[in-house]
């Protein structure tokens, strides 16, 4: 029986009937409150309105700094702390699969509980200052989530400790699926441990490096409001705002959906972008191999 | 003819069937969503038997609670609105906190379901008053004493049961409670103290809550004395050294549980908690007062008090219903067993006072027939509340900026919300007039 080219397609509409309401429609909608407001009969067209008072909010920019800080600290941070680990795990030292474990439990625990139990330690009389001081290194003692200039680097150490496990278990898998060959031709012709990390190790994961570049992008851009809602909301003195504690903020707090809005649309544009660019560059890449 | 005799039956019974649902009679069923929890441990189990009396009273209602989280109120409030579905009642906080959902069309006036005697035993009923109507009924009372422990106050040299009524007096115990080696004031700012300090000492400048207004829509600023003074008097206390150290990486609730653990001489705390503290230090070491007075304002001396209340959405189908609800709560023999239950006085002023035992809740009640004085947060936008009170506040007490800063920021942020808001701006300007 011949199948009706129709056929495959009413086989996925259920599915793309699905993904168009829960991720199109909600991104048309967006557009609509960016530049619409709703009054009583429908919808008025703002323009650039939302934009300007936007662009007016030194909230909003201080929001946007601390994402950028944060994809240009943490995400290579990211990298490579998990590489290096990683590649030490790989040397498989004594009690190496203990060590992996005990790396990779901070990332399957739940954002708030680590958040709480953070907020503890760094408290001005909490564990961290105190054992600091005990050991007579009360200079070092800061008022870690208290101080406007350090709290944000406070948020970004603890979502590095948290989320390292993961690249560190991916790095690792990959190495342990390499040809031990490699690494024998390489001894025979006098390559040190450094050699054998740039020029056999980082090149052999390169395809991971990129997929944990782009996870790790988007787990600073979408995961990081947890981690600041939790620990500090926005403060102290509004210093640790991200873009997406500023888009709930002012949607849900401030009754501002329009502002926010047009907030989450630019969020969604650099997002975006940076994948764009992300893909091109892999692509590049892919073009110099073959 | 068999045949159509049997066809008449067939279709009568259907008939019959089908009308059953209709016939039957209809359930109404509300859905409450509760508040309150977060400061009243055991409220919503209280809620629950409440609940079970009200239906077997009234086998045509089920009430289904929800039990709401301070974290998450506000958006899923926000997101029942939008969607105009959801709660029939819903926990309300008063003025701008309720107001702000009036102004959306979230809730429904309560002032035709209630008779006039009904109204005038509201405690706190015009805490929700807008365009000449009521939008919501107490059901519980949130006054804010200035607590003081007795035990402390006697080591420290202090007459327990003359706590300090001036500011000079505050300074001078301070510094006695400091001497004697404990925290004078326990606080933590690293959340929305800024707001808890607003609504305690901010109304002692004014006669009522209209100078906040005006200062939000820009006919005054939050840099003038009436706002600002407050803050500075903050800072000179928190120079004196008279807070915890670390304060800024402290939030609200542990600045209490300072208060609780016998850390701290004096503390702010919300008077729902009285019951459980004299539980844990016991009745004859928990003294209540009125905030210190600094201020000239009518409202300086007087006991800052909020009722909070439960609200009718404007989409419920159940108004009536959802008022009778209200009513029931109302009753002498619910009133009776919400202070019996939860050890907390009901916003209604038939409730009888003899019932009360302890003496610090006797003295609470005493202050409130005394006449009472607003909650100053409640009488500006949740954006300068967040950005510039709360933000301030931290800084402040991260030793960054000073009491003037405070409000120097709480000014910057209305500036802001004043441009981003033109339509609320509007609706503060009709506000204002409730207060001329």
């Amino acid at each position: 029986m011949k199948i009706k080219q129709t056929t495959p397609y009413i086989l996925i509409l259920p599915a793309y009937t699905f993904l168009g309401l829960t991720f199109f429609y909600p991104i048309v909608k967006l557009f609509q409150y960016s530049f619409f407001k709703r009054v009583t009969n429908g919808f008025v067209f703002t323009g650039l309105d939302n934009l300007k008072i936007l662009l007016a909010d030194t909230v909003f920019f201080k929001s946007i700094q601390n994402n950028l800080l944060m994809l240009t600290i943490v995400v290579p941070a990211l990298l490579v702390i998990s590489i290096v680990i990683a590649v030490v795990l790989y040397e498989r030292i004594r009690g190496w699969r203990i060590y992996r474990f005990c790396l990779f439990m901070p990332y399957v625990l739940p954002i708030p509980v680590v958040g709480i139990v953070f907020i503890y330690i760094f408290q001005g009389k909490g564990i961290l200052n105190t054992f600091l001081e005990q050991m007579g290194l009360g200079f070092m003692a800061l008022n870690w989530l208290g101080s406007s200039k350090i709290a944000i680097y406070t948020i970004m150490f603890v979502i590095i400790w948290k989320e390292a496990g993961l690249g560190i278990v991916i790095f690792l898998a990959r190495l342990l699926s390499l040809d031990e060959a490699l690494y024998d031709a390489a001894a025979i012709d006098g390559a040190n441990w450094f050699q054998r990390l740039f020029y056999i190790t980082i090149p052999q994961l390169s395809a991971v490096i990129e997929f944990y570049l782009i996870f790790a992008i988007i787990t600073v851009l979408s995961w990081v409001f947890n981690y600041v809602y939790v620990m500090t909301a926005g403060g102290p003195g509004n210093s640790t705002y991200v873009t997406e504690l500023y888009i709930f903020n002012t949607s849900f707090r401030f009754h501002m959906r329009n502002v926010a809005s047009m907030a989450s649309l630019i969020l969604l544009i650099v997002v975006t972008f940076l994948i764009f660019v992300q893909f091109r560059i892999r692509g590049g890449m892919i073009g110099e191999r073959v | 003819m068999c045949k159509k005799i049997c066809i008449i039956v067939v279709l009568l019974a259907f008939i019959v069937t089908a009308s059953l649902p209709a016939l039957a009679v209809e359930k109404i069923n509300l859905v409450l969503w509760l508040g309150g929890e977060w400061e009243i441990p055991g409220l919503y189990d209280w809620f629950k038997e409440a609940v079970k009396i009200y239906e077997e009273e009234n086998p045509k209602v089920s009430v289904e609670l929800v039990n709401l989280s301070t974290d998450t109120y506000l958006a899923q409030f926000a997101a029942a609105g939008e969607a105009r579905t959801g709660p029939d009642l819903i926990f309300t906080w008063p003025a701008i906190w309720c107001l702000e959902h009036v102004w959306k069309d979230y809730l429904a006036p309560v002032d035709e379901y209630f008779t006039d005697e009904e109204k005038k035993n509201f405690m706190g009923f015009d805490q929700r008053l807008w365009d000449k109507k009521h939008w919501g009924v107490g059901f519980y009372v949130a006054g804010k004493p200035m607590m003081y422990n007795k035990k402390i106050f006697k080591k420290a040299g202090l007459d327990p049961e003359h706590p300090p009524l001036t500011w000079a007096q505050l300074l001078e115990a301070g510094e006695k409670l400091k001497q004697a080696g404990y925290i004078p004031i326990g606080f933590g700012a690293s959340d929305w103290g800024g707001g808890y300090l607003v609504g305690n000492l901010a109304c002692q400048t004014m006669d009522n809550p209209l100078p906040m207004l005006q200062m939000s829509v820009g006919d005054k600023k939050f840099t003038d004395p009436e706002f600002s003074l407050m803050w500075e008097k903050i800072y000179e206390l928190y120079k004196r050294g008279y807070f915890p150290e670390n304060a800024d990486s402290l939030n609200l609730w542990q600045g209490w549980e300072m208060f609780e653990k016998g850390e701290c001489g004096i503390d702010f705390i919300c008077d729902v908690q009285i019951s459980r503290i004299v539980d844990i230090l016991g009745e004859d070491a928990v003294g209540i007062a009125k905030p210190p007075i600094y201020g000239q304002g009518e409202q300086a001396g007087k006991y800052v008090l909020e009722v909070q209340a439960l609200s009718i959405t404007s989409w419920s189908r159940c108004k009536k219903e959802a008022a009778n609800f209200l009513r029931f709560l109302h009753t002498e023999k619910m009133l009776n067993k919400f202070y019996d239950g939860l050890g907390i006085i009901p916003p209604d002023y038939k409730f009888d006072p003899g019932r009360i035992r302890l003496p610090q809740l006797k003295k609470m009640w005493k202050f409130i027939q005394e006449g009472t004085a607003d909650w100053m947060e409640n009488f500006y936008p949740t954006m300068v509340d967040e950005q510039g009170v709360f933000a301030g506040c931290q800084l402040l007490f991260a030793g960054e900026i000073d009491g003037k800063g405070v409000a120097k920021m709480a000014e910057e942020i209305a500036k802001k919300w004043r441009m981003m808001n033109p339509d609320e701006v509007t609706k503060y300007r009709e506000w204002m007039e409730e207060f001329k």
